[in-house]
């Protein structure tokens, strides 16, 4: 592929489905205010319709430029831009009356640009990261079963750790190995114990879900990981896998089937859908309702793409004095700026997003900005620091844990 | 412009382009078609979850036919913009499928037998009983009774709003970036394709021009609109072709599939 060059054609190898989405955008624009990195850049080159108009100079110059001599170089350094400074929250194809699938279409130009070697140096080393320690931190595998320590969890860790048991909970890079939200695993290891349920975890032997290399545009190397950590899961028996993350619960729910063709050999739960049979079945029970004010953000993941959004909610409401919306919620939920790999190719953005909502949260006087996704919350936090805002930011696991008595 | 030429212009128009619109169409549909068919087909990956199944097939069919009639996802997203797209559209359905376009779409596929009063040499169907049965069965959008005396507020609608739709295409800097140089060209087709038509049904109510000034008229609003037929394969027009609406069917079949 070549950058600003009108005669040596670049090829962006688009499927099928791709190329009708990119012929039948008619450029309504109602995708444009609905992008959070146009909303807070006012950056036309990051807008999606601008990445639908550059892909086709790209795929098929338009015949009348061609006719009237207009032919324009096509800037393949711009799409690249716009295409890793998205995070794929999905929130153009809530917005499009053509329903068309811009998150398939943005993923595939992101495969294009990998396999043409165009995608932004930090992104290749985070992929380098990946493909040697199996984590996009580079941390080495035994760092993935340090947090227990810190916990004092680390008996019921090795307890757990590769013994069979029907449930099994999948830790999760970010998780397992950030500190900001290494709290949200413990919280749900706190709640395993305490419900006795009987479970699993792959320990050191877990490796990514794959999701992050998708996002890199490297699907096979994505596939290879979700299928490792599933044949790993069923070696164990397990017959339910529970994440704490959005991301991986997409991943092993969606993705899998979306690969393989066929659903996914275990049942996927999101951490939130657990909390709430356990509030259902009266498994957990909850002394007293924490006396704050939590504002709910529906991460990407869990709402708009997996449609998760009662359960979050039913379990807030059971362990809080008051849930109150923000202004952008559910299915239309907005950004928290933690997605598309968005910390590795412009990290200014992404907090310049987060900081938005923590400012909405603020403006609904809530006490908690809660979410359910430990990048919403790794980036949340970073963002308070930054911009020096008080608001505390917990994930829905940690807020039943306190509210059970397990944590302060 | 001479007369004979006026009328020379005129029979071409109405006699000779359409058979040019229907084969540069028709080539230009079976084009996109080949460009979408031979792109690779491995598998898109769908990053979400498919909206849970409506209970009924049906349902689902009427969702679909809903979203289409009333762009309720327009609306959903911005109601000024809707008001504007949803009276454009349903103002070019009563425009096109009623009063002279009505009889002049019959005519032409050979179902009528009696020309309009723009028409000249009539294409015969093969089989001449079927037209009748055609007659009957593709009724006007708007009854001849009503259709003249709204038909100049239809064309005035049908003015203002690709006008608003260029204006505001104009104004933001950002859908102004995105928009492609077809874009601006199909709108001032629309623009100046209604404007000659609402002039054409004025001097019909109230007659003002000469003939050869009508058939004039008549001619250039011809050519407008066959050029806008002609660019549906080829711009970004063939949102026509409701590609979303085509995958919805198709996950909602995979879905039933797979249950």
């Amino acid at each position: 592929m070549t950058s600003r060059g009108a005669s040596a054609k670049p090829s962006l190898s688009l499927r099928k489905m791709q190329r009708v989405y990119v012929d039948t955008c008619p450029r309504c624009g109602l995708c444009v205010p609905s992008c959070p990195a146009y909303e807070l850049t006012s950056d036309y080159r990051l807008a999606p319709s601008y990445k639908v108009k550059l892909v086709k100079a790209i795929e098929a110059p338009s015949i009348m430029g061609r006719l009237l001599g207009l032919r324009r170089a096509v800037d393949v350094e711009a799409l690249a831009t716009a295409t890793y400074s998205c995070a794929l929250c999905g929130r153009c194809e809530e917005a499009c009356p053509f329903g068309i699938d811009t998150v398939s279409l943005w993923l595939g130009l992101r495969e294009s640009l990998h396999s043409a070697g165009l995608n932004p140096e930090p992104l290749k080393g985070l992929e380098e990261q990946l493909l040697k320690s199996g984590n996009p931190y580079g941390a080495p595998p035994s760092m993935r079963i340090y947090w227990p320590e810190l916990f004092g969890l680390d008996e019921a860790l090795r307890r757990a750790a590769g013994r069979r048991a029907d449930t099994a909970l999948f830790m999760g890079c970010t998780p397992a190995l950030r500190s900001a939200a290494q709290e949200i695993l413990a919280a749900a290891v706190t709640i395993l114990e305490r419900v006795r349920e009987g479970w699993t975890t792959l320990g050191d032997q877990e490796w990514c879900c794959g999701y992050p290399l998708l996002l890199l545009g490297n699907r096979e190397e994505a596939e290879r990981c979700l299928s490792r950590n599933v044949e790993l899961l069923l070696s164990l028996g397990a017959k339910r896998l529970v994440t704490v993350c959005p991301s991986c619960y997409k991943m092993f729910k969606i993705v899998y089937e979306e690969l393989k063709g066929a659903p996914p050999p275990l049942q996927v739960m999101h951490v939130t859908q657990l909390l709430a049979e356990y509030l259902i079945k009266l498994r957990l029970e909850v002394p007293r309702k924490l006396s704050v004010r939590v504002a709910y953000h529906d991460p990407c993941d869990l709402a708009r793409a997996s449609r998760i959004v009662e359960e979050p909610r039913l379990v807030i409401r059971e362990v809080a004095q008051e849930l109150v919306e923000l202004p952008r919620s559910g299915l239309r939920t907005s950004c928290c700026g933690g997605g598309g790999l968005l910390q590795a190719s412009n990290n200014s953005l992404r907090l310049k997003i987060a900081r938005r909502r923590l400012e909405e949260a603020l403006s609904v006087k809530a006490d908690v900005l809660a979410s359910a996704c430990p990048a919403c919350k790794s980036t949340f936090i970073e963002a308070a620091r930054e911009g020096g805002l008080e608001v505390e930011v917990l994930d829905v696991a940690e807020l039943v844990a306190r509210a059970v008595g397990l944590s302060r | 412009m001479e007369g004979s030429a006026i009328s020379s212009l005129y029979v071409a128009t109405f006699s000779y382009l359409p058979y040019l619109t229907v084969a540069v169409t028709a080539l230009g549909f079976l084009h996109r078609f080949a460009r979408w068919s031979l792109a690779p087909s491995s598998t898109t990956l769908r990053l979400r979850i498919s909206p849970p199944s409506s209970s009924s097939a049906f349902k689902s069919l009427l969702n679909l036919v809903l979203d289409l009639l009333l762009f309720r996802s327009v609306y959903r997203e911005s109601p000024r913009l809707w008001a504007v797209s949803w009276i454009m559209h349903l103002c070019a359905a009563f425009i096109m499928f009623s009063g002279v376009h009505h009889k002049a779409h019959l005519y032409l596929l050979g179902l009528m037998d009696e020309a309009p009063s723009l028409m000249h040499e009539p294409f015969r169907l093969p089989i001449p009983s079927l037209q009748g049965f055609f007659k009957l069965y593709i009724p006007p959008l708007i009854p001849d009774a009503i259709e003249r005396p709204t038909a100049i507020l239809r064309g005035a609608v049908f003015v203002c709003a690709p006008l608003i739709l260029l204006i505001r295409r104009l104004r933001d800097p950002a859908l102004r970036a995105t928009s492609s140089l077809s874009v601006y060209y199909l709108l001032l087709l629309m623009i100046s394709g209604s404007l000659m038509g609402t002039a054409i049904t004025l001097d019909a109510l109230t007659p003002y021009l000469p003939i050869q000034g009508r058939m004039l008229l008549a001619s250039m609003h011809g050519i407008i609109a066959q050029l806008f037929i002609m660019s549906i394969p080829f711009t970004c027009e063939i949102h026509m072709l409701p590609g979303g609406e085509l995958t919805r069917i198709a996950y909602e079949l995979r879905g039933w599939a797979r249950r």
